[in-house]
Formats: structure tokens, C-alpha cells, sequence
């Protein structure tokens, strides 16, 4: 255990890896302050260039990068009232009003001070659990694994916003396209249509390139994210960034603990990710309060709480991600495509075979959390340079990136056309109210779904009963199917009284 | 550009009795009861089930919501999204002849000067720089053979 501990610090605290870090630190700052490019995007950018690095580098620059990206989404939010990432949009109107206020540092001081907590109590938490669930992990079979990845997609499709039919059809398109090419089991070539390059699959980086990167420009160019209306001025930033801070965070430290808690879990359960922990916080936080009027007036509780919770989230969604290889959000499914495609299976093994790789990724997490405090400082100071970058050149380099990124997985164009195919697709569902994070996961597990699925099947030799033999599985299994029950419960009740109520239109959930 | 839900089902749907017809060919695995078809099917009939429930309900607020809705986005932004698409559709047909550098590198320049209304000077500038460090950070230092295409010369570095 210790030595694997120093071996882990040694391959996190190598001039390259540390380098490669700030690099992809500042990186992440820089799209997480654009309005409209999103923390994911950031990722979808990177992981063309991780592609060619090792792992422990590869993962080191996604962490930091994703850390940087979510504090960075508040500096927009606060001088802009245009949350650079959806994780922000929780209290954009406490920081702007803050803003309005002339106490634009102390917004953004406050938020940058429980980001790091928040960001280090995730670190904790990941670092404590991840090897105590994996030994219970280790007693897994096909059967366990089947339901587990089940249940995580489960969460994925009913957890995100809007109606739980769409999050569905999102989850089963990931699973279908996912299908596409040799079958794992039988070598059956599957709807390929005799393309010799869809036999190989769906390559997943330009998948995912498509469907975070392009569809984010289509919705720019379309006007749709409002970055295009150049009215708003530039506030600046004034004041001292972290003297006021101190006071503020003693004052609401159950708050702090509550948020970074709260985040931690909400990150862990499959499917929901910074965004959903921001909210969630950000109501519990005022429901608790004593002066709960005062919320969205630029009051610091509940910036206290939800943005903490944000960067807790994302160690939290790395625990099943490292354990059981379940993402617990998109970002950590972009991170088990790579894991896979280094010829790592991520799961309880990693655990027995490389731990040291383990313990360099809780290492990251500290170090990231610990250059947010120097780099966002920096960000915070220099934003009003940093927004004279105009979208409009910004948007073409970015295309630039995708196509060259997207190429380069396969040095073929036909990861262009994927690119663009799966681009357009996501764009449809965004713009249509279908989550495009269930497609993600969907595409990502597909193919362990399904081989866990058929295996399963062999072993019972088709008795479904099988799947709820073991212990573990039976409690997942039971859990899974309630949920859906109750889904389709109460998607049922609704549509009968909706019709017992006559002609209405039907939206009024 | 917002679509009334019945019309996505009805895709959906029909996306779905497609997966289903399709696996339907796939030869079954010798000496197993459960063959490649299995789960492609079980996904084509969420398909199917899920496209019907969007239908009914996109059916029943169709007055309310309409059929499709352009959400006041204008022609001009119409064709910026348009240029997007015929951007990435050029880099994929032209790449390979014209070379990567003359492909991105035009396509970006002229997406800058619609995208600023003008200023194709510096435009170029920028886009000829971002090519040509993208080219070098991905063809020299990564090692990816992005295509060269029969215009150019090959660079010297």
C-alpha cells in the first residue's frame, strides 16, 4: 500500500505529468470562461491529444482540465449573467447581483475558495471509498455486472431534465449505435451495410466529438446560446479577491460541508453530474437557511453551498467510474472510452493489477484542486483579456480542432463523417428536449451491457430467474425494475388524468 | 428548430421496426438458443414503444405546440449554420486531394470573414496561423498523417 502510494506520487509529481497539468489546467480555465463552451466540450477537445499520451498523464490533464472548467463557469456568470457551463447557472443570480453590487471579487473569491474545498472533500471521499468498494466489487459476476451497469443507465435516462420517454430513446440510441459493426460474440457483422469501416464499430472520440463539440458551434452559429448578441458590456472585476472570503466561509461552514457532501453523492450516483449537484445544493441550502428571501439577491449562503457541490460532484462521479467502471456522468464516460481503448478494462481489476494507477488519479485530484487556487486567481484578474477573444474566430478554430481531432483516432476522414453525422443527431435531440448524456454512457457501456447480458443468458441457458439468483444482483435487479415501475406508474397516472380532464392540452406538468 | 414530439416518435419508431427487420437476418449462432439478433432487438422494440408513447403525446398537444417551430432563428443564421455543415462535408470530400492545410485552412478563413462581416485580412492571418500550428502539432508532433493532398509541397519540417 505504501509503496504503491510513492510509486503513485512519483509518476503524478514528474516535471512532464505536472507540466502537462497546468497546460491542461489553463486550458479548461480558458473554455470554462467562454460562454457556451461547456466543461464537456473542453474534454472532447482534449481527449484527441490524451489519445496519443499515457494514462497517467492522459487522465491527469482530463481532471484538471474539468476541475478548472467548472470553477471558470462562473466568472461569465457573475460579470455576464451567462453561466459559461450549465453547472454555474444555479446561482448566476447571486454572483451577477453580487456584481452589480461592485463585489464581483467577493462573488468570485467566495466561489473559488469552495470550489477548492469542495473539489478536495470529493478528492477525500474518492480516495477512501474507490478501494473499499472495490474488494466488494471483486466478488462481482456477469450477473452483478449486468444490473449494476443496467441500474447506472437506468439513473442516466430518468435523472436528467425533461420527459423520461426522451432520456430513453437518447439511452437506447447510444446502445444501438454502440451495436454497429463485428458482434463481440457470434463475429456477425451488425448494420454495417457492407462498410468496411463500420465493421472496426462507432469509433466513440469522434462520436463524442460530434455530439459535444459540433452540435455546441451548430447552436452558436443558429444564435441559440445567446453568445452571439454582443449588447452586454464587460463588467470588470473589482476588489480584493480572497479577504473578504474568510469570514463568509466560516459563517456558512455547515453550509460548505453540507454542499461538498451533497455534491460528492449527487456525482456518485450514475447520471448526474456538476450541473444537477449546483441545484440540488443550492435548494437544500435554501430550505435550511435562516433568510432563505434573500436567495438570488446576491446572497453568498447558497454560492457557499452549490459551488462547492459542483467540483465535489466531480470526484464523486469517479468513484463508479474507477470501481465498477460505470461513469457517473459524461465526463467520466469520455474517461472509461479512453481507459478502454488503452487497453484497460476499468473495474475492481485495475484495482489488483495497477493500483498505483489508481492513487495517481486521488493524487491529481489534490494536486488540480490545489493550482485552482494560484490559476483561478490569475482568471479572475486577467477575465475582461480573456473575453476580447470574439466568438466568431473562436467557433472556426474550434472546427479546426474537431475535424483534426476526429481524424486522428483512425487517420481516416470516415471519423470526420461520424463526427458530423453524430453532431447533427445530438444537435436535433438538444434542441428537442432529449439529454444527450444518456447516448453517451449508452455508447460507452453498450457492448459490456451487452456481452454481461449474453453471457448471463448462456450461463441460465435463458431462465430470466437467473439474473436474480445472487444476492447483490437480486437487490440491484429489484431496485432497477422498481424504478422503471414507478416511471411507468406514473407517466400512466398522468396520461388518464390529463384525459379525464377533457381536451386540455396536455403540458401541464 | 423545435419538431412536435409525434413527428421524432414517428422516426423513432420507424428507426425502431428497421432495427428489428435488420437483425431478423442475422444468422443465429451455431449450438446457442440466444444469437447476435437478441439485443439489437430488445433495443428496436424500446425503440418502437418509446416512439409511440412521443407520438401520443405530441399528438394530443399538437394544438398547443404545433408541428415544427424555427424559434424566430432568421435566414442569415440559417446559412451560418448551413456553412458549418458544407464546412466539415468539404473537409471530408476535398481532404484527401487538396491536402489538409489548403482544405481547413480556406474553410476557416472564409467561416471567419462571414462570421465578422468582413475583415478578411485578418482573418486570414488567423486562420492560416491556427492551420499551421494545428498541422504541426498534429502531423510533427503527434505522428498523425493528416493528408497532403497533391497541391502543396510538403513542408519542410
Amino acid at each position: 500500500m505504501s509503496d504503491t502510494l510513492i510509486i503513485a506520487f512519483g509518476l503524478v509529481f514528474d516535471p512532464y505529468v505536472l507540466g502537462v497539468m497546468l497546460a491542461a489546467g489553463a486550458f479548461g480555465l480558458f473554455v470554462g470562461a467562454m460562454p457556451g463552451l461547456t466543461a464537456t466540450l473542453a474534454v472532447a477537445l482534449l481527449v484527441p491529444i490524451t489519445f496519443f499520451m499515457d494514462p497517467i498523464p492522459a487522465l491527469a490533464a482530463i481532471v484538471a482540465t474539468t476541475a478548472m472548467a467548472i470553477f471558470a463557469g462562473d466568472l461569465p456568470g457573475a460579470l455576464l449573467r451567462i453561466p459559461g457551463t450549465p453547472a454555474s447557472a444555479a446561482y448566476v443570480d447571486d454572483t451577477h447581483k453580487l456584481t452589480l453590487q461592485g463585489k464581483a471579487n467577493l462573488g468570485l473569491g467566495t466561489a473559488l475558495v469552495c470550489a477548492v474545498i469542495g473539489g478536495l472533500v470529493g478528492a477525500s471521499i474518492l480516495a477512501f471509498t474507490a478501494p473499499l468498494l472495490a474488494e466488494v466489487a471483486l466478488r462481482f459476476s456477469t450477473q452483478e455486472y449486468f444490473w449494476l451497469a443496467t441500474f447506472g443507465l437506468t439513473c442516466a435516462a430518468f435523472v436528467s431534465t425533461g420527459k423520461p420517454v426522451k432520456g430513453l430513446v437518447s439511452l437506447l440510441l447510444g446502445l444501438f449505435i454502440a451495436t454497429i459493426g463485428i458482434d463481440i460474440m457470434a463475429g456477425q457483422p451488425r448494420f454495417t451495410f457492407g462498410s468496411v469501416e463500420l465493421m472496426g464499430g462507432v469509433s466513440f472520440i469522434p462520436a463524442m466529438i460530434g455530439m459535444f463539440a459540433i452540435s455546441e458551434v451548430l447552436r452558436w452559429a443558429l444564435g441559440s446560446t445567446g453568445g452571439r448578441d454582443k449588447t452586454k458590456p464587460v463588467r470588470q472585476a473589482t476588489g480584493a479577491v480572497f479577504t473578504a472570503v474568510l469570514p463568509i466561509v466560516r459563517r456558512y461552514k455547515i453550509g460548505l460541508v453540507r454542499g461538498s457532501l451533497g455534491g460528492t453523492a449527487i456525482g456518485i450516483l450514475p447520471g448526474a453530474g456538476a450541473d444537477i449537484a449546483a441545484w440540488v445544493t443550492y435548494a437544500i441550502s435554501k430550505k435550511f437557511s435562516k433568510e432563505p428571501e434573500k436567495y438570488g439577491t446576491g446572497h453568498t449562503e447558497g454560492l457557499v453551498d452549490a459551488s462547492s457541490a459542483n467540483n465535489a460532484s466531480l470526484g464523486g462521479a469517479w468513484v463508479p467510474a474507477l470501481v465498477f467502471g460505470i461513469p457517473g456522468d459524461t465526463i467520466t464516460a469520455i474517461v472509461i472510452g479512453i481507459l478502454y481503448m488503452k487497453g484497460m478494462n476499468p473495474g475492481p481489476m485495475v484495482m489488483l493489477n495497477q493500483p498505483e494507477l489508481l492513487y495517481a488519479v486521488f493524487i491529481a485530484f489534490f494536486v488540480a484542486n490545489l493550482i485552482l487556487l494560484p490559476l483561478g486567481y490569475i482568471a479572475i484578474k486577467s477575465y475582461g483579456q480573456m473575453l476580447r477573444v470574439p466568438r466568431e474566430v473562436l467557433m472556426p478554430i474550434i472546427l479546426i480542432l474537431c475535424m483534426v481531432g476526429a481524424f486522428a483516432i483512425n487517420n481516416t476522414v470516415f471519423g470526420v463523417t461520424v463526427m458530423l453525422v453524430l453532431g447533427i443527431i445530438a444537435f436535433i435531440m438538444e434542441e428537442n428536449g432529449f439529454p444527450v448524456a444518456p447516448a453517451i454512457l449508452g455508447l460507452v457501456l453498450g457492448t459490456m451491457i451487452e456481452r454481461n447480458f449474453m453471457q448471463s443468458m448462456m450461463k441460465a441457458d435463458g431462465n430470466l430467474l437467473a439474473f436474480f439468483d445472487r444476492p447483490i444482483a437480486a437487490t440491484l435487479g429489484v431496485i432497477t425494475i422498481s424504478i422503471w415501475v414507478l416511471v411507468a406508474a406514473g407517466a400512466i397516472r398522468r396520461f388518464w388524468r390529463n384525459r379525464q380532464s377533457g381536451a386540455l392540452p396536455s403540458s401541464a406538468e | 428548430m423545435k419538431f412536435n414530439d409525434a413527428i421524432l416518435g414517428l422516426v423513432v419508431l420507424l428507426g425502431g421496426l428497421a432495427i428489428i427487420l435488420q437483425a431478423r437476418t442475422f444468422p443465429p449462432t451455431y449450438g446457442q438458443a440466444y444469437g447476435p439478433d437478441l439485443f439489437p432487438t430488445i433495443i428496436g422494440i424500446g425503440f418502437v414503444l418509446s416512439g409511440i408513447v412521443l407520438v401520443i403525446g405530441g399528438w394530443r398537444e399538437r394544438q398547443a405546440v404545433g408541428w415544427v417551430d424555427f424559434q424566430g432563428v432568421g435566414l442569415g443564421r440559417l446559412v451560418d449554420a448551413g456553412i458549418v455543415l458544407l464546412y466539415i462535408i468539404a473537409f471530408i470530400f476535398l481532404a484527401p486531394r487538396l491536402g489538409f492545410l489548403l482544405t481547413a485552412g480556406i474553410g476557416a478563413w472564409l467561416l471567419m470573414v462571414r462570421f465578422q462581416e468582413g475583415r478578411w485580412l485578418s482573418s486570414l492571418l488567423i486562420a492560416a496561423a491556427v492551420t499551421l500550428a494545428a498541422d504541426w502539432a498534429f502531423r510533427v508532433l503527434l505522428l498523425v498523417p493528416l493528408p497532403q493532398g497533391w497541391v502543396l509541397p510538403r513542408l519542410p519540417w
